[in-house]
């Protein structure tokens, strides 16, 4: 594994000179129905970059383009425009990357997991002898060790996609893309299944994109988020930098006894009272802007018994892909 | 030329992966093979029955030796036509197509290094089947003793083979559900197996293309093996060899314009 470390004053920068940047520039991919000549806009024209080391998670609903566009990624479909680079260059060869692909497919069903790793490591030409050592370890990591001489049809969904993960991994590829990789898993592959991924880019600098549902996968791993929709990327960051553009002036607000927010605020603001049980109340103020923030103080200060607290809060990973999908 | 010996070892580990996964299919499923020869040697029996109650009543002759042969060709070069066609149909539905197609290797590669790895399982298989008629029929006039004669000759025809059996399998990239289509084609073929040559002008259309297309040249070739093993035979593998390439060839390259096609349709998986 290519590594090096530079060592300056008083940081370190690790860098790794066999890894690869994936550059997606402007790709959009239209359907021509054949009889009815009608197109569909699957994805239009996206642009993002993930560097080598970086996790990078698409977030999107059903029918988004998120699966089209990893699809585009690994070679599989051909965009109608635009283009996708590997460290600058048009890709020729798949051959740096492993994908796994929606759900319980990707191995050979007649197969034995350990047949599965060997065929897909062999088709790679990886070694024999570290084959034998990486699929028996990959078995063990993530608990198929128990069912490895079994068909892989004797699976279930879960150990399938564990089997589909170590497929991907035994051959070393240098990008990782990943479409729902605990989608079926229990919760304790799917804590090792995190900690695989994590590992495989903090620590071997590969680049890896995932798509998902599970919010928590994204709120732990990601390093960036794109959120798609309708083929579009409409917003994209760390995931700090998303919660605080999708809600930049929400703040929680506390203050003593009972207050009943003024009518004139349902045209301004958006307003959740969460408690008021006479004692204190409890309420989230989306003021819009810095100005509307200083009107709301105002506004508290005077019509209220005293203000115990004020918190600029944020929107969780979830209200801010919904909020983004719908337009928010 | 590092190119050449690069894509040449690739296309060994490829082989070689394949090879492997054929073992263990073989030895997992052995009745795989045992009950499609012998539903295969059903067939031609009940083929070679009918036709001789026939023949008692309206003095119609069969060539039991050129019916035999035609017959065990047709189930080979059918194993790489289905074959093909079928394995793209199923993998495409369990994802390992496009596995395949991020491997670093061409699909139509992967096709040919599968043909290779399959090739033994196919010859055995013809022999296993011609065993039964001779066993079976003792007015067939045909000797395993010439196989050494007759494997170099069923592998090149075997490569012109592949030509067709990468049409069969892009037009089942494209279009998904052809598999009946294709049973029906394949046994439409077993009229060009038992298509007599000598019955035919040298100088006609016809004639021309049964010595260049692969099939009906092979089944030229095949007779000649069984007839007379040690004549002209290096000429004749040649002769073989010169037509199996070009088809092969031209095979790949209508493949991978096929597979281009399915790219931009976004069809290499699923239905």
């Amino acid at each position: 594994m290519g590594k090096h470390k530079i060592q300056f004053a008083n940081t370190a920068i690790i860098y790794y000179p066999d890894r690869v940047k994936v550059q997606v520039e402007n790709i959009t991919k239209t359907y021509t129905k054949l009889l009815s000549k009608k197109t569909v806009e699957a994805v239009k024209n996206v642009s993002f970059e993930i560097k080598p080391g970086e996790i990078y998670a698409l977030l999107g609903p059903n029918g988004a383009g998120k699966s089209t566009l990893i699809k585009m990624i690994a070679g599989l479909i051909i965009p109608t425009s635009g283009k996708i680079l590997f460290d600058d260059k048009k890709v020729k060869n798949y051959e740096a990357l492993s994908a796994v692909l929606e759900g319980t497919r990707n191995v050979y069903w007649r197969l034995t997991p350990l047949e599965n790793l060997h065929y897909f490591a062999n088709l790679r030409g990886v070694p024999t002898r570290t084959i034998k050592a990486k699929a028996e370890q990959y078995l063990v990591d993530l608990d198929i060790d128990a069912k490895k001489k079994n068909q892989s049809r004797h699976l279930s969904r879960g150990m399938l996609q564990k089997l589909a993960i170590a497929s991907a991994l035994i051959t070393d590829p240098q990008i990782l893309l990943l479409d729902e990789p605990t989608l079926g898993v229990d919760v304790a592959s799917a804590r090792k299944i995190k900690q695989k991924i994590r590992d495989l880019a903090k620590k071997e600098g590969k680049t890896i994109l995932l798509t998902t549902h599970q919010m928590d996968l994204v709120d732990k791993l990601a390093d960036r988020v794109g959120i798609i929709n309708k083929g579009e990327l409409i917003r994209e960051g760390t995931i700090q930098e998303l919660k605080q553009i999708a809600k930049k002036y929400l703040y929680e607000f506390v203050v003593k006894g009972k207050f009943t927010p003024p009518a004139l605020w349902k045209k301004k603001y958006d307003v959740k009272v969460k408690n008021s049980n006479g004692d204190l109340t409890e309420m989230e103020i989306d003021c819009k802007s810095a100005e509307g923030f200083k009107e709301a103080l105002e506004t508290v200060s005077k019509k209220s018994e005293q203000i115990i607290s004020v918190r600029q809060t944020q929107d969780d990973l979830e209200e801010v892909f919904l909020r983004s999908v719908n337009g928010g | 030329m590092d190119n050449v010996w690069k894509y040449m070892g690739e296309f060994f580990l490829l082989v070689k992966a394949e090879l492997k996964r054929e073992y263990l299919f073989l030895k997992r499923y052995p009745m795989e093979i045992i009950s499609f020869i012998f539903f295969m040697y059903v067939i031609l029996m009940a083929i070679i029955l009918g036709v001789s109650q026939l023949s008692d009543k309206g003095g119609l002759e069969i060539d039991h030796n050129r019916m035999i042969l035609g017959y065990c060709l047709m189930q080979f070069v059918m194993s790489s036509q289905m074959g093909w066609s079928g394995q793209i149909s199923n993998e495409s539905q369990t994802g390992t197509l496009e596995q395949l197609s991020i491997s670093g290797h061409r699909l139509g590669t992967v096709l040919l290094a599968r043909g290779f790895s399959q090739f033994p399982r196919q010859t055995m298989s013809f022999f296993l089947l011609m065993s039964a008629y001779i066993l079976s029929m003792p007015d067939v006039d045909l000797s395993l003793s010439v196989f050494y004669v007759v494997i170099p000759g069923l592998f090149l025809i075997a490569i012109g083979v592949y030509g067709i059996a990468y049409i069969f399998a892009g037009v089942t990239l494209l279009f998904k559900r052809v598999g009946t289509f294709f049973q029906i084609i394949n046994f439409g073929l077993l009229g060009l197996f038992w298509q007599d040559r000598s019955a035919l002008a040298d100088d006609s259309f016809w004639a021309v293309l049964y010595d260049i297309f692969p099939l009906t040249l092979g089944m030229k070739n095949l007779s000649h093996y069984f007839q007379n093993p040690g004549q002209d035979i290096f000429m004749i593998y040649l002769n073989q060899a010169f037509y199996s390439i070009i088809f092969c060839v031209a095979g790949y390259l209508l493949f991978s314009m096929m597979e281009k096609k399915a790219r931009k349709m976004a069809l290499l998986s699923q239905y």
